[in-house]
């Protein structure tokens, strides 16, 4: 496969630095419209409670108070990132009977000053009635256990908008219990397969909900234009879905509301939601007839938009003399929270993003989301990777010191390999660079000698160790819009705009896919211009929010980029009395191959173009579905059914110094070896690699949402942790080049299947350092000395 | 937060403690603004005045006095304490404890009587508007309870900040001028230890100074701070030892004092005594760091209690195993 | 207390509206449109609304916007390079160092402060410079080398 191109493959400088190094980079949160009000939202103080009645009549006569807006404005209405026939959306826009969760959006107000609507909040007289809550997934599901939702209402789900089979009835169907989701998979002979195993063991992993915290807080500014049609800047993660949403939230046709373009400050997966004070933005600024911007505080944005689960893991796992698997059970609990949020996507995805690492023969695995009245959970980084990868290696690491093999030979005789096709959706593993991965982790990382050397290994107070794990991320599933479109519209200069749709929210799609616009189009990565991230102005898009920015805009913008230069060559066909497969086209010309003098810039096709046949001044076009051959979209509960086309791997290893005396956890290097297909641009991807690991870090040993009877005690960025410069470790960004045969260049995903591999490897390597193993996330000093101190008790 | 509050700025002291006056109970004094500003935003204080200390000249520098000693104006920024190569002569705990406070760009506003002068703080307390609304006000926001204590409506916030601990172990005195006069006392009596109004002074009082004692011969300081992450955060415990040494370096005379432990700085007197005439402890003293942890008395606010005592421990022996180093680094 | 005060902002004299209790990051964005300092926090736990003032980080958000009288205060808005960006800049661009962007200006601020003052900082001195400024994007690995660029770079221009 070459490898030597211009423009892809380069460490080149991106395109949105220059803006953003200056401060010129729009925000929403920048954008000044004239009249523009300031938006805010009342929210519950209580985790579960009824409301009695809603009072906002004083608040309405307060100078300076322009609109308000409550549940009844909104009767009925409901939104969920999971909106299908088994699990409608659950999410009351602004409260309707009850509130359940602290931070539940109960009205909105927007004002001339941030000081009016805050004021007007206060003056908005709700009565509540406390009701018993449950703040525990074990509280959840003891019998008699108070409902979260007493009801699920089925309605016209997007998905039925979207093409599939509805459930037949719409009336609310009283529900039972607080389980909000099941994923159920099971395959091949479990018992025979444990019967047959040399040693079986099993082990249980707690990991505690964390924050997105990216550094831009959510922020929505909404108005309507005089043609009736909805404008917004929108922190965001995928425009079009988001635009699809809030059309049918507020009864307006999708070609009414336009997303426009902002920068987004980071999103992590915490952004792509449909939010309540994003459609309260809109239906505000439709009452006062004015622009409303909504800016959450820091604390709103931590605690009452998404978070991560909290989940509890237990793998039994049946291995063979050579320590290759021969079954596993697998029981995964999430507490999804006060409303589904993505829980029955993450009790999927945690199979989903687990099976195609290690072969399993045999496997029950059952995932189960739970509703308490805890804030919502939604998709972080990885989405239910980094915990199920967290219980997996750690619990192959015990079966690596049970049966006397190097934990590493474990991972490489259960590793995957190309071509092996999942049990359950028959996905084909087109390229699999998880051996290679591993062996490069483990080269880079000393493996060897760092895990039998004494001498690196201790001083009388700090103990070092390393540890390794590996994980598997996907490239876009099926998801609303289904695909990606771009254009390539030539200037009359040579140059190119490229429209595509894509949100810039750091991962740095704006660069990558320039780049592969003028590799294909065979001209510098300065001729391309950019047009992304509206609605308006760009063609539908998948969004950045499944992995699939490469992978199927990607390729959209590729095939864009050769259906100009097809239009280009054709037309140098005509004018230059050639045959197509004689000519090529290279740095903004065509010309005959081997006579380059026998040729025509593309000013000078597009001016013939122009001038002598009949007008056309090319664009191109260009297409892709993600996933060609699904159905509209896998089952989660059954797993069944195709996923994605290309999955990425990552092995990850972690170097670590043990404070025997404190407990603190130094880490001093990571080493990821990432299968991410090729680096459409390797600078990218190591920065995506050193982000992943940040914040996988911050996971593993120090952050949480330290929350208590469903109220964070930690809603701020002084008490909740996120890693700080001076604690960076040496990092090593190694890529594995499989060259997957469906993507652009043959580029799979990169910005999130760096997570999952660093917890496994940390607490692993804490073990090979002090002896002690921690269960539970985060590894905090206190846990590591209380175990130590155990561990001497014991000894003694 | 509030149209109606005023703002001045008096160019001198006298001017700036008559404005505070002429507000009695409403006046606040505001220096480097990193805690009152928070505190404005969250709804926690109400003030009627901010009086500010822009225009003052005076009181922002460090300099050694006649006698061998340190004075450091009250307003002298944190950055300008922590690099003062007069502070570092007289006091490495104090430089130490100014350079690992908060963060770089805290520390270019924040001023040691600022610091000095933090209210304690308590995860039911600070807190915005919003999240205490889920709960009745507790007893340092005017209410009836306190939710960190289970045991007795007593406020147990915590006292946090950085230097005073490093000022008491060097002997620090405090000199406050209000609409009286002017009077000097030993830092420690300016914490009454109640969490609750954890200074004991008038509000229209202002500290001007702080004064330290010339270094004796063979005396040194150190500050161990405790946190999870390196920057920004407060401590969980921050430990300052100062120790003298005798003729065959063994401890003639220690001060130890925490902080981020009760709700005013605490000097372990008792473990300050059993150090006397003994060699100076190991950092590694396994006895000591237990003793340490056995002598704070009931913890509240701590997210892991034993772990906490255990670091109270190892700080202490760190601060008095590094002021014992300077200790033999200075002039005899 | 609504005033109108004189502020020195980036080299000029301007004039905006203030209440007391009006931040300084309050009135670069909302009053002077100069929104290159964002509010990731509004505590001063986050270093994204760092400007410099005389020459010195601080958090915006925790100054008064009275209390920025007199003093000079510089946002990523004014700071300039000879013919285009600054070093410090360039150095981010060129390293890699910027992803979501929104945390770049304040640490850009921080940096240029730092090496204004010390252009030969070691790795501790560096760190400790960036350690109030949290990124969630980089895992902070290219600002460093942008730093150490920054740094090298000057030194083979001097």
């Amino acid at each position: 496969m070459s490898e030597s191109y211009s423009v892809v493959g380069r460490p080149l400088a991106r395109v949105d630095a220059a803006e953003k190094v200056t401060g010129a980079a729009i925000y929403t949160s920048d954008v000044r419209l004239p009249g523009m009000l300031h938006g805010r939202v009342l929210r519950s103080p209580h985790a579960h409670a009824r409301i009695v009645s809603i009072d906002a009549s004083r608040a309405d006569r307060l100078k300076g108070v322009r609109a308000i807006v409550t549940g009844a404005d909104v009767p009925g209405l409901r939104v969920s990132f999971v909106d299908t026939p088994k699990y409608p959306a659950d999410e009351p826009v602004f409260a309707q009977d009850k509130v359940r969760y602290i931070g539940d959006e109960v009205a909105a107000v927007a004002a001339e000053t941030a000081e009016a609507a805050a004021e007007a909040l206060g003056l908005i007289r709700v009565e509540y009635e406390p009701l018993p809550a449950v703040f525990s997934v074990e509280a959840a599901l003891k019998s008699g256990a108070p409902l979260v939702h007493e009801f699920d209402y089925p309605g016209k789900t997007v998905w039925e908008d979207w093409g599939a089979q509805g459930r037949a009835g719409a009336q609310p169907v009283a529900r039972r219990d607080n389980v909000a989701a099941r994923t159920f998979v099971a395959f091949g002979d479990l018992e025979a397969g444990f019967a047959r195993a040399h040693h079986v063991r099993e082990d249980s992993v707690e990991v505690a909900p964390v924050a997105h915290a990216p550094l831009e807080p959510h922020a929505a500014l909404a108005w309507w234009d005089a043609s009736g049609k909805l404008n917004l800047h929108v922190a965001s993660m995928g425009i079009f879905y988001k635009r699809f949403v809030l059309a049918k939230a507020l009864g307006v046709p999708v070609s009414q509301v336009r997303i426009l373009k902002s920068f987004v400050g980071g999103a992590f997966g915490g952004k792509i939601d449909v939010f309540p004070h994003e459609i309260g933005a809109a239906l505000l600024a439709r009452k006062a007839a004015r622009p409303v911007r909504m800016e959450l505080s820091r604390e709103e944005s931590l605690v009452a938009t998404r978070m991560d689960f909290h989940a509890q893991v237990r793998v039994k796992t049946g291995v063979d003399r050579d320590g290759r698997i021969t079954a596993q059970d697998i029981r995964l609990v999430v507490d999804t929270g006060a409303y589904r949020g993505t829980g029955p996507v993450v009790v999927f995805l945690c199979y989903s993003y687990n099976i195609p690492v290690y072969r399993v023969p045999a496997l029950r695995y059952e995932g189960l989301a739970v509703y308490t009245n805890n804030p919502i959970k939604g998709p972080k980084r990885g989405h239910g990777a980094p915990f199920i990868r967290f219980a997996v290696d750690t619990h192959m690491d015990r079966l690596a010191e049970d049966l006397g093999i190097d934990m590493v030979e474990l991972m490489r005789r259960n590793a995957r390999e190309a071509g092996e096709v999942m049990p359950t959706s028959g996905d084909v593993l087109k390229s699999c660079g998880l051996k290679e991965a591993i062996d490069a982790a483990a080269r880079d990382g000393s493996w060897s000698t760092k895990r039998r050397s004494s001498d690196w290994k201790a001083s009388a107070r700090y103990k070092r160790g390393v540890g390794m794990s590996a994980c598997s991320m996907f490239s876009g599933s099926p998801y609303y819009p289904f695909g990606s479109a771009a254009i390539v519209k030539m200037h009359d200069d040579g140059g190119a705009t490229l429209f595509a749709g894509t949100v810039e929210m750091g991962q740095g799609s704006e660069t990558t896919l320039s780049q592969v616009a003028a590799e294909e189009l065979a001209v510098p990565l300065s001729d391309i211009r950019l047009v992304a991230g509206d609605t308006e102005l760009t063609p539908i898009e998948f969004g950045s929010f499944l992995s699939g920015g490469a992978f199927v805009t990607g390729k959209a913008v590729r095939a864009a980029a050769a259906d100009a230069k097809r239009q280009l060559v054709e037309m140098a066909e005509r004018l230059l009395e050639a045959d197509r497969g004689d000519l090529e086209a290279r740095d903004k010309r065509v010309s005959v191959k081997g006579a380059p003098q026998r040729g025509l810039s593309y000013a000078q096709i597009i001016a013939e173009s122009v001038k002598r046949s009949g007008g056309d001044p090319i664009i191109g076009k260009g297409f892709f579905k993600s996933v060609a051959d699904a159905q509209l979209h896998p089952s989660l509960a059954s797993a069944k059914g195709r996923w994605t086309e290309a999955y990425g791997f990552a092995a990850q290893l972690a170097e670590v110094e043990v404070d025997t005396w404190t407990g603190r956890v130094h880490v001093l290097r990571v080493v990821t070896y990432h299968d991410c297909g090729y680096p459409l641009n390797p600078q990218i991807v190591e920065g995506q690699i050193e982000g992943c690991v940040s914040m996988a870090l911050g996971q593993t040993l120090a952050e949480r949402v330290d929350l208590r009877e469903g109220q964070a005690f930690n809603p701020d960025l002084l008490g909740y942790r996120l890693p700080l410069a001076c604690g960076t470790p040496e990092m090593v960004s190694g890529m594995i080049h499989t060259h997957d045969p469906g993507g652009p260049f043959g580029a799979k995903e990169v910005g999130e299947g760096a997570v999952s591999g660093v917890m496994a490897a940390v607490a692993n390597a804490v073990h090979d350092a002090v002896g002690v193993r921690i269960a539970s996330l985060p590894i905090t000093p206190a846990k590591v000395l209380a175990a130590l101190e155990r561990a001497a008790r014991g000894a003694r | 937060m509030g149209d109606a509050i005023e703002y001045c700025a008096p160019e001198g002291l006298e001017g700036v403690v008559r404005a505070l006056a002429e507000r009695p109970g409403a006046g606040v004094l505001l220096a480097g603004g990193t805690g009152l500003v928070p505190a404005l935003k969250r709804g926690l204080l109400r003030a009627e005045r901010l009086v500010s200390v822009r225009a003052l000249r005076s009181h922002r520098d460090a300099a050694r006095t006649p006698d061998g000693g340190l004075s450091v104006g009250a307003f002298a920024t944190l950055r300008e304490v922590a690099s003062s190569t007069a502070v570092r002569a007289v006091s490495p705990a104090l430089a130490e404890a100014a350079q690992q406070t908060a963060s770089p760009a805290l520390r270019n506003r924040a001023t040691l009587g600022g610091n000095v002068c933090l209210d304690a703080r308590c995860w039911y307390y600070d807190q915005s508007e919003r999240w205490r609304a889920s709960r009745a006000p507790c007893l340092k926001a005017g209410g009836e309870r306190c939710y960190a204590n289970q045991r007795e409506k007593r406020c147990v916030a915590l006292f946090s900040a950085d230097t005073p601990a490093a000022l008491i172990a060097c002997g620090a005195r405090a000199r406050l001028r209000g609409p009286g006069g002017e009077r000097t006392l030993p830092l420690e009596s300016l914490y009454s230890g109640d969490g609750l109004a954890p200074l004991a002074k008038q509000s229209d009082e202002i500290v001007t100074e702080i004064e330290l004692p010339a270094s004796a011969p063979r005396s040194g300081s150190a500050y161990e701070k405790w946190r999870e992450r390196d920057s920004i955060e407060f401590p969980v415990v921050g430990a300052a030892a100062w120790l003298r040494l005798g003729a065959g370096d063994e401890v003639a005379e220690a001060r130890i004092a925490l902080t981020g432990v009760h709700s005013g700085p605490l000097r372990l007197g008792e473990l300050e005594s059993s150090l006397a005439s003994r060699p100076v402890p190991d950092a590694g003293d396994r006895d000591l760091h237990e003793r340490v942890g056995r002598s704070l008395g009931r913890l509240y606010l701590a997210e892991a209690v034993p772990h906490k005592r255990h670091i109270a421990g190892v700080c202490v022996a760190a601060a008095l195993s590094r002021a014992a180093a300077h200790a033999v680094r200075s002039a005899p | 207390m609504k005033q109108l005060i004189e502020l020195n902002v980036n080299g000029q004299t301007r004039d905006v509206v203030a209440r007391a209790t009006d931040t300084l990051l309050d009135v670069l964005r909302d009053g002077l449109g100069l929104t290159g300092a964002k509010r990731g926090c509004d505590l001063g736990a986050c270093g994204a609304c760092t400007v410099l003032a005389d020459g010195r980080p601080v958090n915006a958000c925790l100054v008064l916007a009275f209390e920025a009288v007199g003093s000079e205060i510089v946002t990523i808005e004014g700071l300039k390079g000879a013919g285009g960006l600054h070093p410090v800049q360039q150095a981010f661009v060129e390293a890699g160092a910027v992803q979501c962007g929104f945390c770049t200006p304040g640490q850009v601020l921080a940096v240029a402060a730092l090496l204004a003052e010390c252009p030969d900082p070691d790795e501790a001195r560096i760190r400790e410079a960036l350690s109030g400024n949290v990124c969630r994007c980089t895992g902070y690995v290219k600002v460093l080398d942008a730093v150490r660029n920054a740094v090298r770079g000057a030194k083979g221009s001097a």
